[in-house]
């Protein structure tokens, strides 16, 4: 343990110099501390934007599992109303987002608790199941222990027949400081870092060791949540597809895009594959007809149960583009080089700005301003430049 | 108000908590292609078989624009909550008609609905004679004009401004948005990305995205109306505007299920590939960057990548349909023995 954390670069926070925070806030002309403050809140939301690093390879077909602590510590109070209920609060938000930026993604969850792993949802495209699944464990009590070999375990025998093209990947949300195994988990490790599982770990309470291990050996990150919006940044960063492992081959997938058929095709008999496990299949609604087999589905994006075909519209393919070509972050002007003579209005939301307090912002490409918000808009939200959209000369 | 105070605290993790007023924004994005609206005053009157000049003035754009006005206000007039946007395109620009951006005409807070028309007609009607006039002048030095318009730009901008909105919304006011295209010009393919991007974030934004066009039927503004689940109307008779605006696009999203309501268009989603831009129901996808191939390549040409090995599972299912081990062995092996029963019936055929 300790030549691991000797390694490290970074040592744990508490060894470092004392971080006088306070002295960053200053007071302005008028005493008053609001503008500087929120020089450092536009401060942290813009870093978030400059850190991404854009042209790296992503691992865009994403299989993701989320294994959930549901043990005792759960019911700890330090976030609120507790641990449990905030993470799957959380949680609900993350699998929407997920699937908003990663349509061809799937997701599974695991939860473990009293030393045991369970399975709540198998790898699969499907957001209102997910959704409706992390809602039921509202109910439920965490008990016990939680053991992160075994929850390791049961991911892994899934992900380790995902084909090697797409990316496979683990976060464990993690509330205990301890971990009940049955054998070594070093074995788990090495195992998951020869099968290229990237393992990311959020922990809730304080840094254990052997997360930082695991998250370590499989390139993964490794995250303590200081409160509650520290947590759903800490979360919401894995929304992102992560950059591809070093042993990834490239292949190329074969794929159909199933057009739906109108209704007057459907006086023919046809009911829907997704629907027929349920008690009332679904007849003569309109559907997606595989190009290969003719099987109807009711939404797309799915993998064909007969002939294993992957599903998908162009619409959601083309809404992965924007990881790999994201907008460039924008300048930043300062109150002096603005002259008085241009317009002073962001040009997406008209907002009138008054240059020595909002600052602007400028588009490298097409040279407009926007307001700040229209900035984090931009690039969090809406991933196009407004004024380059309208731009023949750079087109998209 | 006892009543509100509990709601809230009855449902608070549900989006619409302590929701007690709402207000609605229309932004109507309005397509100024300028060879399309003359060429639509010289045919339209033709069609109809009228000649004379007054005939073809109910094909000019500012007897549209009239008919648009009366849509707008009527909008406005049903709810005193509902405010109007006006957004022009013209070729690749895109303006803000209304609310103005020019410092002369500065919004004058006047309470009476009628003096809110005034405004917001007259505010269009000279942001547009504003940029024709520019764009005239310009047209003259080259006299290229082209029947596409990009209102991707336009549709961003409307995105942001309906964000600003509901961030500076008071507490408890809850602000939907809703967007009409009305297009007159062909479609320009060279955004898609910017228009997928725009697309999802309406779609996430919860704001239905209706389109009235008047020109030729537009793929694009289809998968928009059928992504966010708005309405597509195409109007063959631009002289007759208004009843269409008044009776299909007036009511919001929440009102529309009560009435009947256009049937939605069927929508082509199939891809077109990289190579040859062709419509593909069965393609080959890059596992790297998504892009699509009509034919399997060595290499992708977008990121680049080259492929380990062509479709392996395709090659799987090829094998005989047993267990899964034999199945993968047997393509390795079979092979290999042909090839020693060849050596063999080459020896024979030589002693």
């Amino acid at each position: 343990m300790a030549a691991v954390d000797e390694s490290d670069q970074q040592g744990y926070r508490w060894e470092t110099e004392y971080e006088r925070t306070w002295e960053v806030l200053q007071e302005d002309s008028a005493g008053s501390l609001t503008s500087s403050v929120q020089d450092v809140v536009q401060g942290i939301k813009r870093r978030r934007l400059l850190e991404k690093k854009p042209n790296l390879r992503l691992g865009m077909m994403r299989h993701l599992f989320i294994i959930l602590d549901l043990s005792e510590t759960m019911r700890d109070q330090d976030l609120k109303p507790n641990r449990l209920y905030c993470v799957l609060k959380l949680l609900e938000k993350f699998i929407a987002e997920f699937f908003d930026q990663n349509p061809i993604g799937q997701l599974g969850i695991i939860t473990t608790r009293n030393k045991r792993a369970d399975r709540l949802t198998e790898l699969a495209g499907n957001q209102k199941k997910h959704i409706e699944a992390v809602q039921s464990l509202k109910t439920t009590t965490p008990l016990g222990e939680p053991s992160l070999q075994n929850s390791l375990d049961v991911a892994a025998q899934t992900l380790r027949h995902i084909p090697s093209h797409a990316s496979r990947e683990i976060v464990v949300i993690f509330g205990s400081l301890t971990s009940c195994d049955p054998g070594n988990i070093y074995d788990t490790t090495n195992m998951l870092r020869e099968n290229n599982v990237r393992c990311s770990v959020v922990g809730l309470s304080a840094e254990v060791s052997i997360c930082k291990t695991l998250a370590k050996e499989t390139s993964g990150e490794y995250g303590i949540s200081l409160d509650e919006s520290h947590l759903r940044d800490l979360l919401m960063a894995h929304v992102a597809p992560p950059p591809i492992g070093p042993n990834s081959e490239y292949f190329l997938i074969r794929m159909g895009f199933p057009q739906q058929k109108a209704h007057e095709r459907l006086d023919e008999f046809s009911f829907c594959l997704c629907h027929l496990d349920q008690p009332e299949p679904r007849y003569g609604q309109p559907g997606y007809f595989c190009p290969v087999c003719l099987s109807k589905y009711c939404e797309l994006p799915v993998e064909c149960k007969v002939c294993g075909l992957t599903l998908v519209s162009a619409p959601h393919l083309a809404r992965s583009y924007h990881h790999l070509f994201p907008v460039e972050p924008f300048e930043e002007i300062t109150p002096e080089d603005v002259s008085s003579s241009q317009n002073q209005r962001c040009f997406s939301c008209l907002v009138e700005t008054h240059s020595d307090k909002v600052a602007l912002f400028k588009c490298k490409a097409c040279q407009q301003q926007f307001c700040i918000d229209c900035d984090l808009f931009i690039h969090e939200v809406l991933h196009s430049c407004p004024g380059c959209a309208g731009n023949p000369a750079k087109s998209g | 108000m006892a009543m509100t105070g509990l709601t809230t605290l009855g449902s608070s993790d549900t989006g619409a908590a302590g929701v007690e007023s709402i207000s609605n924004i229309l932004v109507v994005i309005l397509d100024l292609n300028i060879s399309w609206w003359s060429d639509q005053m010289e045919s339209g009157a033709i069609r109809n078989g009228v000649s004379s000049s007054h005939a073809s003035q109910q094909y000019s754009l500012a007897f549209s624009l009239d008919q648009i006005f009366i849509f707008l206000n009527s909008y406005l007039l049903i709810q005193p909550n509902n405010k109007v946007v006006v957004l022009g395109c013209l070729e690749s620009q895109s303006y803000f008609l209304y609310p103005p951006t020019g410092d002369a005409s500065g919004p004058a807070i006047n309470d009476s609905r009628p003096e809110a028309f005034r405004m917001v007609n007259e505010a269009v009607l000279n942001s547009v004679r504003n940029i024709l006039t520019r764009e005239l002048s310009k047209e003259t030095q080259n006299s290229e004009s082209s029947h596409e318009t990009v209102f991707i730009g336009a549709l961003s901008r409307s995105l942001c401004y309906i964000h600003r909105l509901q961030r500076e919304a008071p507490k408890g006011q809850l602000v939907n948005g809703r967007v009409l295209v009305i297009e007159t010009g062909l479609d320009s393919s060279s955004h898609y990305m910017h228009f997928i991007n725009t697309i999802f974030t309406a779609q996430k934004m919860n704001i239905k995205m209706d389109a009235c066009v008047l020109g030729e039927d537009s793929v694009l503004l289809q998968q928009a109306v059928d992504l966010t689940g708005g309405l597509y109307v195409k109007v063959d008779n631009a002289a007759g505007i208004a009843q269409v605006l008044n009776t299909v696009f007036l009511l919001d999203a929440d009102e529309r299920s009560k009435f009947v309501v256009p049937e939605r268009v069927q929508v082509d989603y199939r891809a077109a590939c990289f190579c040859h831009q062709k419509l593909v129901e069965v393609g080959f996808v890059c596992s790297v960057c998504l892009s699509v191939f009509c034919v399997p390549g060595p290499m992708c040409t977008t990121c680049n990548s080259v492929f380990k090995y062509m479709l392996p599972q395709k090659q799987k299912r090829k094998g005989p349909l047993t267990n899964g081990k034999t199945a993968e062995v047997s393509p390795s092996s079979q092979p290999a023995k042909r090839k020693t029963g060849e050596t063999q019936r080459e020896r024979n055929g030589n002693s």
